[in-house]
């Protein structure tokens, strides 16, 4: 029988199933007595070693079967769970992971087991045993964790726990397949507002009323394909516990991980993109962020650091928080680091907020670490991290108090597929404004605008926000219009609100994002193009780049 | 792998002077389609074009060149687009030959964007390197 088709399907439950056990043995370091998670735990390795019989793996049956009697030897009380046995059952996990990997790459494998074999058959509790959940002991090299996979719909809490869903109500799409699908929605989309422009040309009643009804329909299948391209946070946050785990013994600091919000649903697209972000900041918080167990003692902490993963939605944005309650970061001592590295100058340095001095730590090529370490690497993470939210068409903030801690926050949009974009004019040209981007927008009273040297400003509320011409950035000429009041919408530039003079506002509708791709992919302040109903090409504006 | 056997070049007319691609690299030639202009694009960008939903960066090549400004007349090469979403605007488009029609040489001049020369007869038609075009043009972005 030909078991080639059935391959893609053992590879994506495999991974599922291995993150589980990831998942399952960080909780049990935890809370080595939770009967239930040691079940789901045994039950998991178990499902492994059938499929990968019924498949004729037998190296991988194998392996699962050794994992598995470990666990039973556990489950039935005759091996305590301590930190040599979650090793192992982790080291095997790695295993299994890079085997299967192997199959997915048609690779025969001829990975080597009968050591780690041994080691499990063999195990057995050592008499001074570190007591479960110290991470002190060693060492689980990041870079074995085994590459992320994603459930292509909605994943189930714990795969080894018992589920409520009907297998039977569920089917396994490809990712692609979803692709493809919101593709096509945003195309009907694009022609939706060609047949509604050419509607309002003919002026026909019948007409107009095929338009409203398409576009309801269009909206529900909007909604629908959009809801059927989510995953849940878990998806990748429940990899970041085995993470922290590793990193923390290898650095040897005690960290207690929480994340919160593991429920909360995200664009398939945008969950593949955060992946890599996610672990840089959460790297960096392990490295640079908690203190040492000795100084964190020394100042009066205790001595387990605290890192806390949250994601929340907040209107049509997504909300994504990495804070540490370690040592905080100090903003005169980033300026003059940027300063002695050649990245700004002193005079720019002491123009600069403490916030944007933050930012600084997302320049290429800064590092402020006092040594390179192999687990946050050489200073290239936060510029990769702002790059990939950028290109996500999302922000990043940074708050950090000095002895205090420091909060990462990303904001992205719920999908990057098809967004609300607010267009404006500036001369001859028009570009479309990301909803999520904007703060305010305003029909600006001049009078209202105030002059400092060759800077404008106004108030909103107590805070000056000064004012840009839009048409300057873009090199376009100015208006000079010479009505009451000029169009403005507010929005944050390297972390500050910043009003942006516009010729004209046109409109807010959807958009279907197109890719730039090479060369324009590299032009700063685009994050993509669109298409209007009328055939005409815009852009969308990366604003927090645009200069 | 492609041969020289099965290869074939689409020549193409620049101010005067004979251009070659190879075909491979060409996904269509369409008549000068409507653009829209580019924020911050340098000069020899005329614009963008809706190329069957990919939007498509329209280069003025004689510009590039510093060899005056595009023929409104002319024809637009879009490349594959695995290589670029990248059109080229060209005066006309001469022929399409086999490989072996033509003797290939090396580039008699350097002026960084010929391949080789192709020599049919007393035709020398350059071949244009596209790695370095692109290379050349996403230089000149953000500049």
């Amino acid at each position: 029988m030909d078991m080639s088709q059935y391959r893609e399907l053992f590879v994506s439950e495999s991974r599922e199933h291995l993150n589980s056990i990831n998942e399952l043995i960080v909780a049990l370091e935890k809370d080595a007595g939770d009967r239930e998670t040691m079940d789901s735990l045994f039950r998991v390795a178990h499902s492994i070693k059938g499929m990968a019989a019924s498949m004729e793996y037998g190296d991988i049956a194998e392996l699962a079967h050794k994992l598995e009697d470990l666990m039973d030897r556990v489950r039935k009380g005759s091996l305590p769970f301590d930190g040599g046995a979650a090793d192992l059952l982790l080291e095997g996990t790695d295993l299994l992971g890079a085997m299967i990997a192997d199959v997915e790459q048609g690779v025969p494998s001829r990975r080597d087991t009968s050591d780690l074999v041994q080691r499990i058959i063999n195990h057995q509790p050592k008499q001074s045993e570190t007591p479960p959940g110290d991470i002190r002991k060693t060492v689980q090299p990041v870079a074995q964790t085994p590459p992320l996979s994603l459930p292509a719909t909605p994943g189930q809490k714990g795969e080894g726990r018992q589920s409520n869903n009907d297998p039977s109500q569920t089917v396994r799409v490809k990712t692609d397949v979803l692709d493809r699908l919101i593709n096509l929605t945003g195309e009907l989309i694009t022609n939706k507002y060609r047949i509604m422009s050419i509607s309002s040309r003919l002026g026909s009643g019948n007409l107009d009323e095929a338009c409203v009804e398409l576009s309801k329909l269009l909206r529900g299948l909007h909604d629908e394909v959009l809801k059927v391209r989510l995953v849940p946070f878990a998806a990748i946050a429940d990899r970041f516990p085995r993470v922290i785990r590793d990193l923390a013994k290898k650095s040897g600091k005690e960290i207690a991980f929480e994340v919160d919000g593991r429920e909360i649903e995200l664009d398939r697209g945008i969950v593949e993109e955060l992946a890599d972000p996610l672990i840089h900041i959460l790297r960096n918080a392990v490295d640079h962020g908690i203190e040492t167990m000795e100084e964190r003692l020394a100042a009066g902490k205790s001595s387990r650091g605290s890192i806390r993963l949250a994601a929340r939605r907040e209107k049509e944005q997504m909300v994504i928080t990495v804070e540490d309650d370690g040592r905080g970061m100090d903003p005169v001592k980033l300026i003059a680091s940027a300063v002695e590295k050649g990245i700004i100058k002193q005079e720019e340095g002491w123009l600069l907020s403490p916030r944007e001095a933050l930012m600084l730590t997302c320049v290429p090529g800064f590092s402020t670490a006092r040594e390179v370490t192999d687990i946050s690497g050489r200073g290239v993470g936060m510029d990769a991290v702002k790059s990939a939210v950028k290109a996500l068409g999302g922000n990043l903030l940074i708050d950090s108090t000095q002895g205090r801690g420091s909060r990462i926050t990303l904001k992205l949009p719920l999908t990057i597929s098809i967004i609300q974009a607010l267009v404006v004019g500036c001369a001859h040209l028009k570009v479309a404004v990301p909803v999520i981007n904007i703060i305010r927008t305003m029909e600006l009273k001049r009078e209202l605008i105030t002059t400092e040297g060759k800077h404008k400003a106004f108030f909103m509320g107590e805070e000056a926000i000064p004012l840009v011409s839009l048409n300057r950035i873009f090199g376009l000429p100015l208006s000079h219009q010479s009505g009451e009041a000029v169009p403005v919408f507010v929005s944050e530039m390297k972390g500050r609100k910043v009003g942006l003079v516009v010729d004209r506002f046109i409109g807010q509708q959807e958009f279907f994002v197109k890719p730039l791709g090479r060369p324009l992919v590299k032009l700063k302040g685009l994050s993509g193009g669109a298409v209007l109903g009328n055939g005409e090409v815009l852009f969308i504006l990366d604003v927090a780049n645009l200069v | 792998m492609k041969s020289d056997e099965t290869a074939r070049y689409l020549v193409f007319v620049q101010r005067g002077a004979l251009y070659a691609l190879d075909l491979q690299d060409v996904a269509e030639v369409v008549e000068p389609p409507p653009t829209f202009p580019i924020p911050r694009a340098p000069a020899h960008f005329i614009g963008v074009m809706n190329f069957h939903g990919n939007l498509t960066t329209v280069l003025d090549l004689a510009n590039l060149q510093d060899r005056g400004k595009f023929s409104t007349e002319g024809k637009v090469l879009v490349l594959d687009g695995r290589l670029a979403n990248l059109a080229i605007w060209v005066d006309g488009v001469s022929a399409i030959i086999p490989a072996e029609a033509v003797q290939r040489e090396p580039a008699d001049e350097d002026d960084g964007l010929t391949a080789a020369l192709l020599c049919s007869g007393a035709d020398k038609i350059r071949l244009l390197a596209l790695d370095r075009l692109l290379r050349r043009v996403e230089e000149t972005i953000n500049d």
